[in-house]
């Protein structure tokens, strides 16, 4: 088993390695920037986690100062864990894995830096660790003493949910392990953007349509796989729905609750992946001879421009289409079946871009991974 | 009188970067010659990072020169 993890480790090392595209985030701005957002990124979620277990339980007043509060940091919660998964998953591929590679690829600079990154980590870790768990203790120890407003420590606590302490146990465990991940990655990197990290500019060359398909069949294993379990969801389970061979649980426009799932995992998919695709792509267009690429640019564009163009619109034309209902339910039912068909083709749309884009950048990647290699 | 920090045991200097130019060789080229990663190349020539005995006879051996010619130990306040 170990084996297995030894040989997927190398290749993407080494994937990593040939793909130029990854060498946008290898400059010392990007660095720092990653660095910085990791960090950050994770002491506002412990922030959030303090702040959701802290503040009393939401009441049924809506309007209430801190049920907006309440409202904002849950709905700011997923960004930031998408700042700090995404950072630190551009971090890795940023400097080349090295936290990660096994032993075999990397030279001894590599080696020395990412072993002194791990004592370092594990150093502040457990410093950051030890004032956390003393301040815990003596917040214990305090209440113990004197209570909230009075109240016994037991009161205080039977006076809270339980699952607000479980959602707090659990965000400081994946916070745990987050940090035990990030950490050392942090270091190498913010280490290497202090040594003058010098990325060689990449060298391009013009596509050609072998190129393209030779790219697709390349697309990376477990995209591809993501790719068959949305395709799967939506274009198989969706009959069997039909069929009544599965229940249909959920109705969107005629899309069932699989189509919708796949249709979010797609997106955020999507969404945490193609901002970097556009960066290494962007650095992929700045080499010298790089004329080429233009069909996965053109694409690229395109399919992001729909995309967010079609998010904003989607809403309003809904409501468009609400309304035809309520101004005139009669008189007007052609004009909604007309306007719920552009809905579900829009919605259609909405899933079916962001793939579209992801497979022109992936093309793009990987056809400056094969030229590199050569 | 305790031991001296590295600064003040000075920096490896080294004239790499004449040698590898000299030999029309690019940092990818001599980084695959010598195994390592072509950044770590970079890192040498300039004085960041110090590569091991073993490193240095390979670089002077693929510049075709010798360690000594390659590598000196340049004390603070030295020009390098």
């Amino acid at each position: 088993m170990n084996e297995v993890f030894t040989e997927l480790k190398t290749r993407l090392y080494k994937r990593t390695t040939r793909d130029q595209s990854w060498q946008a985030f290898a400059s010392r701005g990007w660095l720092r920037t990653l660095s910085i957002v990791s960090v950050v990124s994770a002491w506002v979620l412990l922030g959030f986690a303090i702040l959701d277990a802290v503040l009393p339980a939401p009441a049924l007043d809506l309007d209430s100062f801190l049920s907006s509060i309440r409202y904002y940091l849950a709905f700011s919660w997923g960004y930031v864990w998408w700042a700090a998964i995404g950072s630190y998953l551009v971090l890795r591929k940023a400097i080349y894995h090295i936290a990660t590679a096994p032993r075999e690829v990397l030279d001894e600079r590599e080696l020395e830096m990412r072993d002194s990154a791990f004592r370092l980590g594990y150093l502040v870790v457990r410093r950051v660790g030890l004032g956390v768990a003393v301040a815990a203790f003596l917040t214990v120890q305090l209440r113990l003493s004197i209570g909230p407003e009075g109240k016994p420590l037991v009161g205080w606590l039977a006076s809270l949910e339980p699952s607000r302490f479980i959602s707090f146990g659990l965000t400081l465990l994946l916070l745990l392990v987050y940090t035990a991940y990030a950490f050392p990655h942090v270091v190498i990197a913010w280490r290497q953007a202090r040594g003058r990290n010098q990325p060689i500019e990449p060298e391009t060359v013009f596509e050609t349509s072998t190129d393209w398909v030779l790219a697709v069949r390349r697309i990376t294993r477990v995209f591809r796989w993501v790719m068959y379990v949305v395709v799967f969801l939506m274009f198989v389970y969706f009959p069997l729905e039909i069929f009544k061979v599965v229940p249909k649980v959920f109705d969107n426009y005629g899309l069932g609750i699989s189509s919708v799932t796949a249709g979010y995992l797609l997106m955020a998919v999507y969404v945490l992946w193609m901002p970097f695709a556009l960066v290494r792509l962007a650095w992929l267009f700045r080499a010298a001879n790089a004329k080429g690429f233009l069909a996965a640019r053109v694409t690229l564009n395109f399919a992001q421009w729909a995309h967010l163009v079609l998010l904003v619109t989607y809403p309003l034309f809904q409501e468009l289409v609400r309304q035809t209902m309520i101004v005139g339910p009669l008189e007007n039912y052609a004009l909604y079946q007309v306007g719920s068909a552009i809905l579900l083709a829009m919605a259609v749309a909405i899933v079916i871009f962001p793939a579209v884009g992801m497979i022109a950048a992936t093309v793009g990647s990987r056809i400056a991974s094969s030229k590199g290699n050569q | 009188m305790g031991r001296k920090t590295r600064e003040e045991e000075g920096i490896v200097a080294n004239r790499l970067e004449q040698f590898r130019v000299e030999a029309n060789l690019s940092r990818a080229e001599l980084a695959e010659i010598v195994g390592v990663n072509y950044q770590t190349i970079g890192y040498i020539e300039r004085s960041e990072y110090s590569p091991s005995l073993m490193l240095a006879f390979k670089l002077a051996d693929a510049l075709g020169t010798t360690v000594d010619n390659l590598f000196h130990i340049n004390h603070q306040g030295e020009q390098k």
